[in-house]
């Protein structure tokens, strides 16, 4: 699963050209050199995906974009076309720049901690791994544990109140307000976003780990003394492609699915507590029946989500190897 | 092996109890009074009140905002994670084997219509799909739970990387064991997918089971809240009720984490496998300039005209690149064919499917369905003829018989060898009785010493059921000792068709000459110049035909040492045991000669050389010369 | 899937037809013992006569109870009743068309209805500028003042009935080792119950009753942002805890003893006997006695609810019945006894005072004086679109406040301008 996704970076081809590719059906580089040549067949068994696609996909997004031009009373009795006005005063807002701002932080903070601890862990692990699968077991039982769950447990240990890690930092003279201090709070989603994430990391970086050929290894350990750089030129470039997985996997996840982690973590009051995009699209949208607002939002999102995609699979993968 | 440090332990130690020790309390929790959560938090030790908890939570009604139990949040939970996991499954394999599989109109905008989806996950689009699903009168259903979710091309995806990495050959196998679109999807895709399904159905089955954002839009109505909406609900602070009941959450979350933590492997295994037949039925195989060219201009195949007589064994070599796969493949009708005819029996078959050739097909990684058991992939071909079961039945255990396959029949192919393998591929192909067996590589996977002794085998049974043959190798040897008929063939033509030995002894280019026979025949520049044939100044024979440059061939065995003759300056020996290869210069052109003696040599051997026994070549287009010998010569001085 | 949502549908239909009755549905968005209250109220309802049959279904939260409510309307699946909080009447109630008038549906289903009945407090807030009930009030309540009887014996004060007071007060109930005082939803309680208190202007036109079109808040005046500085200078002084905005967090110290007073909901009452182990009372919500004709009557918070328009004539006439129901004495003193949430007519109030029950419990009283308390010219309620986001950014701004991130009247100043500019963005829906 670590393969390119998508080959993004086609060869130059005009539009014409490749428009007329699209008619005859033909492509370059057909998936398998034998294809059924069958007009209708293929239609039966993608129409399933398509009417999924079309119906849940395309129509709501280009609702979407249709409703972030009104302002719309939520029965749905008026709507008043303004324009690029809601997304004027969603760019000049500037709680929501500060949203996008502390969204775009917490994607680089917690993605670097997550991947890094993961692979860490890893890294240990599979030294360590063959003598004691206890350790493995341990890490990989906690995998997949969901967000709200994850959220659950960090309420209470940041809990104001008697929340052992609050009390931690009081220990040490520091008053943890998660709540009611923007960092500190912050900081709880980062360190519970963070936590949960690692198992999943750690266990894509320990059998990207293990698939490296023992023979590889040992050609490794003759020809470079430090365990550092063992790590650096051979471990790490070979263990590119899954971490290049892997980044997109973090990326996806701190800003989609962190969402109840945070809404666990607020409480349903927002107040000053630092939020990702997508909770201020459903805070809006949802909790403050703005349609057109939240609609103008969504398409922001949906363009900048869009845009980094593209330019993970330009910039970043190609400096992948996959061996 | 690394030395392990003491500090390793350490940071998995920690990094072990900063991950796990969460979840243990949390598990602890739920054994806790509300009131005691609520005043000291979190708990390393059980508490006594889990029974109650759990009982609650799982049956009490009206324990959280009404009239909903975890039991029913439970299943909730269950439909929505299967529901997820099954419809991913269901609607991206069908997807992907379109887009993968098939050739059709619009199939690369679709492609990219479907696959951007993978752009923006539903969460960027909450909102308008509420609405939609509301215009839909899709809330609080399972539908509305589930099917928005399926819109996203991630299953697709995974699928469509499988299927690529699915062997090519298995596509082929199945078109000629008359498999359509349909049933090679039913019969052969899906079974081969087992681990692919089962690996995407734990993701997907976890995704759909921790969804939280989605049902808490979708479901207003308690009697469809999950798991994680209940955790939820359970948090919200009446103003009536103060204390959330915290032990009635983590129990729920307790619950939540259950099916995660039995989660399975990880992804996927690529798999590899492979296909198939026979009958008496008079059938030559005729290519009437036939040829091939690319899209993009690259001619494959050029003109071969090639008339195989029924029962025939027919060898298509030369080296890779050179066109004779391309031929074997456009026979069995996995390409098509761009000029020219193709007979088989008889029958043009240019415009037919591969199953209806009436042929079998053996392929290099054999192509053996891997989930079907030995019997299955014999008898797979058949049953897709509508063989009646008797018959299909007498087959299989004739060619299983003549194969010494019967003990191996209810095995499946990965528990046998790789001749035992083959054997299955070639029995595959027997027990179809086809007009034609075509032949690809066979042997190449196998190593040399299973190569004999399975190139004897093929050929006794090909003796045996007469059957017309076309088998296509790049081992000069395998087509020399299979073949009644040779078709050497370079870059994309036919050099020369001949038995084995008329190949062999006269070839008919420079070409055929360096390819058949080993050691290769030495090629070197000579002059006819006044009747005579002129190797570095040293006569050779005398010959009447038109003076000018030549290219003279020698093979090794025609030569001998001699006393006198020509002299070769030795390079170096080939001891093979009962004679050694003697390779040499003369001139600056090299020679080799084969020698079955083991006296010393110097380092200079004179070399004699027949009259009758040397070829003569067009010095510039390779072609055979015909000699016009006019007398025996005299060794040179 | 499909076939149990089928089969789910399928048997509500035969249950429709099964009972002569005829069916109407209420959402609303209780829970805990509040939304167990319902359901017994309901089942009263439906034991009390036989043509029709009401049942109530928890949406979630206030939030969610009023989004499923608009999303049901769009798809033309509405409950017959929707329960909505105060924040949210001014986005129901400008969807003229959504809802039929409570008082124009009791009337014209030939039940009797008479404005006078209800209590000063609740008459106003759900109804439009000339005073027609479009919501039906439901649960409402007051903030008002909790104490620890014990905390003030030792401290040796009495609860303050004014800030100036408690500026007195509070610093002796530190001594005596208390905190004195937390509060929970600062919006409601020091922003809009501040105005009410203190009869303060809330927003222009009309405090928003009369039209949706170029209404404005105040709230960066010298008054509302001296309150705060006060509120600022006591947390600093380790007079006053604030602990964000969630409300469980703030009433937590209160509930185990730590804080001397808690400003709460009166509907908190019943959930508070549970929870808290020692003796409390309450008193009014303070007011300042240095701002000229304070000490007015609070606004109502809680919930209404609202008839759905598009519903069949008989089931509107059960939804009539059902308020009429709701409203009488006995179901009034029903709900009030075991919710906390004040009786919403004059003859309930008498009536529960008649059986004694304030003699019992004399907290469950204050609730209801403090709503029954002379009306000001600002605290009949107000009318405020995209409402509840201007909360969200008045607790965003509180906890700045709190967090000495800004200073007060900065604070207000965004408050207003934001606050503002979601007013303006609201008019442009309601067209």
């Amino acid at each position: 699963m670590t393969d390119t996704p998508l080959n993004m970076v086609e060869a130059d081809q005009t539009l014409v050209t490749r428009l007329r590719a699209w008619w005859s059906g033909e492509t370059a580089n057909p998936a398998k050199r034998v294809q059924f040549d069958r007009p209708l067949t293929p239609w039966l068994f993608l129409l399933p995906q398509l009417a999924v696609v079309v119906i849940f996909f395309y129509w709501p997004s280009l609702q979407a974009v249709t409703s972030s031009f009104y302002l719309e009373d939520p029965f749905g009795f008026g709507a008043t076309f303004v324009g690029l006005e809601n997304y004027t005063d969603a760019l000049n807002s500037s709680e929501y720049l500060g949203t996008a701002a502390f969204t775009a932080f917490f994607c680089v903070v917690v993605t670097t901690l997550a991947l890094s601890i993961g692979l860490l862990l890893a890294v240990k692990g599979d030294k360590v791994i063959r003598g004691a699968e206890g350790y493995k077991t341990l890490l990989i039982s906690v995998y997949a544990i969901a967000p709200p769950v994850a959220g659950l447990i960090g309420m209470m240990f940041f809990d104001m109140h008697m929340g052992p890690l609050t009390e931690l930092a009081a220990w040490f003279g520091y008053d943890l307000k998660v709540g009611i201090n923007y960092w500190d709070t912050a900081t709880a989603l980062i360190v519970i976003a963070v936590w949960k994430q690692i198992p999943y990391n750690f266990i894509f970086f320990l059998s990207g780990l293990q698939s490296v050929p023992v023979s590889v290894r040992e050609a490794a350990l003759i020809d470079a003394q430090s365990g550092w750089r063992r790590f650096w030129d051979i471990t790490l470039p070979l263990l590119a492609p899954t971490a290049f997985f892997l980044l997109v996997i973090n990326i996806t996840y701190t800003m989609f699915d962190t969402f109840p982690i945070i809404d666990v973590i607020v409480k349903d009051k927002p107040a000053n507590n630092p939020m990702t995009l997508v909770y201020k699209v459903y805070l809006d949208g949802f909790k403050g029946n703005d349609i057109g607002g939240s609609s103008a939002q969504s398409v922001i999102l949906m363009g900048v989500v869009a845009l980094l995609t593209v330019l993970q699979f330009r910039f970043l993968e190609r400096r992948v190897h996959y061996g | 092996m690394q030395k392990i440090k003491p500090f390793d332990h350490l940071i998995l130690i920690l990094g072990s109890l900063f991950l796990c020790a969460p979840v243990l309390m949390a598990l602890m929790s739920s054994t806790h009074t509300a009131v005691d959560i609520h005043s000291n938090g979190l708990s390393l030790l059980p508490g006594g009140n889990g029974t109650q908890t759990y009982t609650k939570v799982l049956t009490h009604k009206g324990g959280f905002t009404g009239d909903v139990t975890g039991l029913l949040m439970l299943r909730n939970s269950l439909i929505m994670g299967l529901g997820f996991a099954v419809g991913k499954i269901v609607l991206s394999m069908m997807a992907a084997y379109a887009l993968v599989y098939f050739r059709f109109r619009f199939a690369t905008l679709l492609f990219w219509a479907i696959f951007a989806t993978l752009l923006l996950p539903l969460e960027v689009r909450i909102m308008p799909s509420y609405q939609v699903m509301s215009e839909l009168h899709l809330l609080n259903t399972y539908t509305g739970l589930i099917v928005p979710l399926l819109a996203s091309a991630t299953g697709t995806f995974f699928f469509r990387q499988f299927f690529r990495s699915v062997p090519d050959e298995l596509l082929e196998a199945a078109r000629i064991d008359g498999a359509g679109p349909v049933k090679f999807f039913i019969d052969v895709l899906v079974p081969l997918s087992k681990t692919m399904m089962a690996a995407i159905f734990i993701i997907m089955f976890i995704y759909g089971w921790n969804q939280y954002l989605w049902p808490l839009l979708m479901t207003t109505d308690e009697s469809f809240y999950t798991l994680m909406r209940g955790i939820k609900s359970i948090l919200q602070v009446w103003v009536g009720s103060q204390i959330p009941d915290y032990n009635e959450a983590f129990a729920l979350a307790v619950l939540a984490m259950i099916p995660p933590g039995c989660r399975g492997g990880d992804l996927p295994a690529h798999v590899h496998q492979g296909p198939d037949g026979k009958r008496q039925i008079m059938a030559e195989l005729t290519l009437r300039s036939v040829g091939k060219t690319y899209t993009g201009g690259v001619d494959a195949v050029s003109d071969v005209t090639i008339d195989i007589k029924d029962g025939e064994f027919i060898v298509l070599v030369g080296p890779s690149g050179c066109g004779k796969t391309t031929l074997l493949r456009m026979v069995a009708g996995l390409e098509t064919v761009t000029r020219g005819d193709v007979h088989i029996g008889g029958r043009r078959v240019n415009d037919l499917d591969p199953a209806e050739r009436d042929i079998a097909m053996v392929f290099q990684n054999y192509a053996l369905y891997p989930h079907m058991s030995v019997r299955d992939n014999m008898a797979y071909g058949l049953k897709n003829r509508g063989e009646g079961k008797a018959v299909i039945e007498e087959r299989v255990a004739e060619a299983a018989r003549m194969l010494e396959l019967g003990q191996y029949l209810d095995r499946k192919p990965r528990a046998l060898s790789g001749g035992q393998r083959q054997r299955v591929a070639m029995g595959r192909a027997i027990v179809r009785q086809p007009a034609a067996f075509l032949f690809d590589e066979p042997l190449s996977n196998l190593d040399a010493k299973l190569r004999v002794s399975m190139r004897m085998e093929i050929r006794k049974l090909q003796q045996r059921l007469g059957t017309t043959s076309l088998y296509v190798t790049h081992d000069q040897l395998e087509a020399m000792t299979l073949a009644d008929r040779l078709v050497v063939l370079n870059g994309g033509r036919v050099e020369q068709i001949g038995a084995p030995l008329e190949v062999y002894r006269k070839p008919a280019s420079t070409f055929v000459a360096s390819f058949i026979g080993a050691p290769a025949m030495s090629l070197l520049d000579a002059r006819i110049e006044g009747g005579r044939l002129l190797l570095e100044g040293h006569a050779l024979a005398t010959l009447g035909n038109t003076p000018g440059p030549v290219t003279l061939g020698l093979r090794a065995e025609d030569l001998r040492i001699a006393a006198i003759g020509l002299p070769m300056r030795v390079e170096y020996v080939e001891e093979l045991g009962a004679q050694r290869v003697i390779h040499g210069m003369v001139g600056d052109q090299a020679l080799a000669v084969t020698d079955a003696h083991d006296a010393p040599l110097g380092p200079e051997v004179r070399i004699a050389v027949d009259p009758s026994k040397l070829h003569l070549f067009d010095a510039r287009t390779g072609r055979r010369m015909d000699k016009r010998l006019q007398q025996v010569s005299e060794a040179a001085q | 899937m499909f076939k149990t949502t089928g089969v789910a549908i399928g048997s509500m239909l035969l249950a429709s037809t099964a009972f002569a009755a005829t069916d109407i549905t209420w959402w609303h968005g209780m829970g805990g013992r509040n939304g167990e209250v319902i359901n017994e109220i309901s089942q009263q309802f439906n034991a009390a006569q036989d043509q029709c049959h009401l049942t109530p279904i928890s949406k979630g939260t206030y939030e969610e109870a009023l989004s499923s409510g608009i999303a049901a309307f769009r798809s033309g699946e509405q409950p017959n009743i929707l329960q909505v909080f105060d924040a949210g009447a001014a986005t129901i109630i400008a969807a003229k068309g959504a809802t039929i008038a409570a008082e124009d549906l009791i009337t014209g289903a030939g039940e009797e209805f008479n404005r006078d009945n209800f209590i000063a407090g609740v008459r106003n807030f759900y109804a439009d500028s000339d005073g027609k009930f479009i919501g039906m009030p439901f649960n409402s309540s007051a903030p008002i003042l909790y104490f620890n009887k014990a905390a003030f014996e030792k401290a040796g004060v009495q609860p303050p009935k004014t800030w100036e007071e408690f500026e007195e007060v509070a610093p002796k109930l530190k001594e005596a080792g208390y905190l004195p005082m937390t509060a929970s939803q600062l919006t409601w309680m020091m922003v809009e119950n501040f105005k009410s208190r203190n009869n303060q202007q809330f927003a222009t036109n009309n405090n928003g009753y009369d039209s949706a079109q170029g209404t404005e808040i105040i709230v960066n005046d010298e008054n509302q942002v001296m309150m705060f500085e006060k509120l600022k200078a006591w947390a600093d002084e380790g007079l006053y805890g604030f602990y964000g905005a969630g409300w469980a967090d703030n009433l937590k110290p209160f509930e185990e003893g730590e804080a001397a007073m808690w400003i709460g909901s009166s509907g908190s009452f019943g959930g508070l006997q549970k929870s808290a182990d020692f003796d409390f009372g309450a008193v009014f919500m303070p007011y300042w006695d240095s701002i000229e004709g304070a000490g007015t009557q609070s606004f109502i918070g809680g919930a209404a609810l609202f008839a759905m328009a598009g519903k069949p004539e008989e089931q509107n006439t059960c939804t009539a019945r059902f308020f009429s129901f709701l409203t009488s004495p006995e179901t009034q003193v029903y709900w009030h006894k075991n919710t906390g949430y004040v009786p919403i007519t004059e003859a309930a109030y008498e009536m529960a005072k008649g059986e004694g029950y304030y003699d019992e419990q004399p907290v469950a009283e204050v609730g209801i004086q403090q709503l029954m308390l002379p009306g000001g010219e600002w605290s009949k309620g107000y009318r405020l679109g995209f409402y509840p986001q201007i909360r969200t950014v008045m607790e965003r701004e509180f906890n700045r406040i709190f967090s000495g991130e800004t200073e007060v009247k900065a604070a207000f100043d965004t408050i207003q301008s934001e606050g503002n500019a979601l007013l303006a963005r609201f008019a442009k829906t309601a067209n």
